[in-house]
Parts: structure tokens; sequence; C-alpha cells
């Protein structure tokens, strides 16, 4: 196991996430999806340290990666971690070589000329300020940055929205090499659900109630998707058990379910002529019906 | 202290407006007369961006004792350079003869205007001591505390900066013995200095504000 997360509880304002457990293992991707506002910025933070889990009563929660504490031994846990973060993290009054001087010295077998020669090739202007810069180049200083030393863990916020199509498929590409020595993982948070869908093996589904974030879901996407299906009629909402329905859309010609059954067994309990309309639902689909229905 | 003269530099080079708006703050402060005091605590609280973190500088493997002092240190930094400003505003004041009405009083009662610059660097200190604290995520102190060690000497302090010009040609620090007021101000002083100790010793590292350092990350 590379990261644990227990009980994880931040009070932010009004706004609280409360009581995540989850755990990550060795070269595993974990996708962090959710409705804006539902804590997914706020989880990310907690886990790389800006956000602290001492500042209020409500606080609380233990994190590590490996065997390292993140209060007990804080060098090395926030030393396992690299980052891609939405907002700039450095100053925005620094050249890009110089994040790597000013900053890379923390880090334990930080290479800076791996950096610089990173900046280069993801065509950042060397001789602009960081505030100068665009926010996809600024991203890309911030991967540059993160994969110029061994890291445990990869923390990457929104990363994507910013990139344009080709880098973006460059970006997913350059994940999947960090997990492969099987030593590494990656938390990813997005709202291309679609794209996530392909690169992530685990899912992090946090769900908002009133003031209060939580976890919806965690587990493997097959898993998730293969507990849904979606199931298109003209009518006849009467012949479905109730208990299974978790939304519903009205298309032009027809209408749609989407269905839950933790057993699998969806065929067995719709009539004939309906069971044959049943299809698995995509993970975008699942979120749409799911949140949607939470609405109401 | 490398590092900072680097970022020195590197605003010098990047942002030659923004260092020419400090070179006209020295010269306010230097020609603020009575005034020069709240002139430079005005310059203070616009300076607060630079006690302000980047969410990289929270992020780091630092333990929490290292953070604070590397924090500290920047705070210090800072102070030093209001200190510089302060000494030079001093100099000029006494080698341009009868440029304000204030160079006079600095004349007259160098003691007092010693013991003022004493308690004018120790505001400034505490100002921002206050802000990188983020004091609202500390414990309270109680209000008694708090006024006693933090408000009264601020009072003191605008009291005395303001006095010449309240009182216009006859400040009340010529009403009495100078020795009276010396050691109201180094009192005030002290007070601060406590003060400063106690929120040092109280402090608990925060967390990153967003909006803050996006808002105040201006050098």
């Amino acid at each position: 196991m590379l990261l644990k997360c227990e009980h994880l509880t931040k009070k932010l304002g009004q706004y609280q996430l409360k009581d995540v457990s989850f755990t990550l293992e060795k070269g595993m991707i974990l996708g962090v999806i959710g409705i804006n506002g539902c804590g997914k910025t706020t989880l990310l933070r907690s886990i790389l340290g800006s956000y602290r889990l001492d500042q209020s009563p409500e606080d609380a929660g233990e994190l590590w990666i490996g065997d390292w504490h993140h209060k007990t031994q804080v060098k090395e846990y926030k030393g396992s971690m690299a980052y891609v973060l939405q907002e700039c993290p450095f100053s925005e009054f620094m050249h890009p070589f110089e994040v790597g001087e000013k900053y890379g010295p923390f880090y334990q077998g930080f290479d800076l000329k791996k950096f610089k020669d990173l900046v280069k090739k993801y065509e950042v202007p060397e001789k602009k300020m960081i505030s100068e810069l665009s926010k996809g180049q600024v991203l890309r200083l911030q991967l540059a940055f993160a994969q110029s030393y061994p890291a445990r863990l990869y923390v990457f916020d929104e990363p994507v929205g910013n990139l344009d199509v080709e880098f973006r498929d460059g970006f997913y590409e350059t994940v999947r090499e960090l997990v492969s020595n099987e030593e590494s993982s990656v938390i990813l948070s997005s709202h291309l659900v679609t794209e996530l869908e392909g690169i992530a093996d685990e899912l992090l589904w946090l769900g908002k109630k009133d003031d209060e974030g939580y976890v919806r879901y965690h587990g493997t996407t097959d898993e998730l998707r293969d507990g849904y299906r979606i199931l298109s009629a003209e009518d006849g909402e009467e012949a479905i058990p109730p208990e299974m329905i978790r939304g519903k859309r009205i298309r032009e010609s027809h209408k749609e379910w989407l269905l839950q059954a933790t057993d699998g067994d969806f065929a067995g309990r719709l009539p004939k002529e309906m069971a044959g309309n049943l299809r698995y639902p995509d993970l975008q689909e699942i979120m749409y019906f799911v949140e949607k229905e939470e609405e109401r | 202290m490398r590092e900072h003269v680097r970022m020195e530099w590197l605003s010098l080079k990047h942002m030659p407006v923004f260092w020419l708006t400090r070179i006209l703050f020295i010269a306010l402060v230097i020609c603020a007369g009575n005034l020069q005091g709240f002139v430079m605590m005005l310059g203070c609280a616009f300076s607060l961006g630079f006690v302000f973190d980047s969410e990289e500088e929270c992020i780091l493997p630092l333990t929490d004792e290292e953070m604070k002092r590397r924090r500290l240190y920047r705070v210090g930094m800072i102070w030093l350079r209001y200190l510089i400003v302060g000494l030079i505003g001093i100099a000029a004041a006494f080698l341009l003869p009868g440029l304000t009405e204030f160079t006079v009083v600095m004349r007259e009662k160098r003691l007092l205007f010693a013991a003022f610059f004493v308690l004018q660097m120790a505001l400034i200190y505490e100002t921002m001591l206050e802000n990188v604290t983020k004091r609202k995520h500390m414990e309270p102190y109680g209000s008694v505390k708090k006024f006693a060690f933090g408000i009264l000497p601020t009072i003191v302090f605008f009291t005395y900066a303001l006095s010449g010009f309240l009182r216009e040609n006859r400040p009340f620090f010529y009403d009495g013995a100078e020795w009276i007021h010396v050691c109201i101000l180094l009192v005030a002083a002290a007070l601060l200095v406590i003060y400063c100790f106690v929120i040092c010793r109280e402090w608990k590292l925060g967390d990153f504000e967003p909006s803050k350092a996006k808002k105040l990350s201006g050098r």
C-alpha cells in the first residue's frame, strides 16, 4: 500500500469534507471525480499539506505514504510527493529555471539538468516570468518540476483543463509512464470524466449534500459500471421496481432511467420486453443521473 | 540573506516601476515631516504581501519549526528594509538643513526621537508578525492581554506620530520632562516586543489561503 487516508475531515468556513477514508496501492492511478464544490481540491490540498488537519475542532484524519506519517515524519512524507495544481503554486515573479534552482534542492534526488531539459521540451518560454505565462505553460512547467525527482505519489489537481488536445494526449502518456515502475502512484482529479475513465484504475467519487462533501464511491471503474444500467423505453415506469431507479432523463422520443442493482441482476427484475433495452452506462452518464437525482 | 538579495534583484530587473514607487516612498518618508511615522506604517501595510506564502512554500518538505523559521526570516528581512529606509530618512533630515519642522524636533529632542524610532520599528515588526502568523487561527489571548500588549502601544505610537499634526507648532511632547515621554515610548516598545514573543510562542501554522496569496503576491 502506498497511500492511506483515514477519516480525513476538513472544515473550510461553512463547507466540510467529512470522513474520507481510502487506500491506494502502488502502481495505481486513482481518479477523483465529483461536481464543483464537492471537495476534490480540498482533499488533494489536505494530502499535500497546504491545508492542515488541525485548524478547527472538526478537522481530523491521518495520512501515510508508505510508513511515513504526515505529522511525525513530515519531511519524508512531503518530500515523497510531486504535484501539478490548478493554480500556480510558485511565486509569479520567478523565471521557469529559477523554480528548479530555488525549490529543487528541497527534494531528494532533484535533477536540475533534467528539469531544464523538460522545460525546453515542453516549450515553456525560459525568459518570461511565471506571471507572463499562459495557464497551459504554467501547467507544463509544474509537470517538468514534478518529473525531475523520484516521487512516490504524484498529485494532479485538474491538470488537463487548460492543456491543448495534443499535449493532453502526451500528458496521459506521461501519467502512465510515472506508474509503470510499479513503485509510484498517481491521484488525478478532473472534470473530464470520460478521459479519466480511460486512464484511472480506481475512482474516488465525492458527493455533496448541503455543505458537506463525502465519499460516494471508491473502487474500480468497472465495478462501478457493473452496478448500473441504462434502460431506454417510451414509457412503462410502473413496471420498473422503484428501488432500482437512481435517475431519470426525458428525451424527445423516449425516456431513460438509470438503474442500480448491487447483485448485477437487472434483466431478471424487469419485464422481458424491457430487458432488451438495457445497456451499460458510461461514467459521465452515471454521474449525471445520480447527481441530478440528488439535486432533486 | 542570499535568497532575499536574489529576489530583490529579480524584482528590480523585472519590475522597475515598482522600484520607482519604492524610491518615491523613501522620498515621501523623508519629506513627511511630523507624519513620517504614519507614512512608514502605511508603507508597511502595503508591503504585507511579502510575507504571504505561495502554495509551494506551504508544501515544501519542511517541519513546522523549519517553516516558521523560514517565515520569520522573511519578516526579518523586510523589517530590515524598513529600518534602512527609516535610517536614510533620519540621516536626510539631519543632513538637509531646514527641510521640515520635524528636523527641528529631531535636533532638539534627540533622545525622545530615538525612543520614538524604536517604538516605530517594534510596531512595524509586530504588524508583519501578526500577519504572517495568521493570528486568527491561534487561541485567543483574551481581550485584556491583547489591549495591554498590542493595542495600547499602537495608540501611544499614533498619538506621538500625529501630535505635531494635531497641535500645530506645539506638539504635546514639549509639555513635561523629556524623560517621561522617553519612558512612555520605551515601555510601549517593550510591551510590543513581549507581545511578539507571545505571538511566536503560541504560533500555530495555518492553512494556505489561496485568495490572499493571489491578491497580495506582488513584490
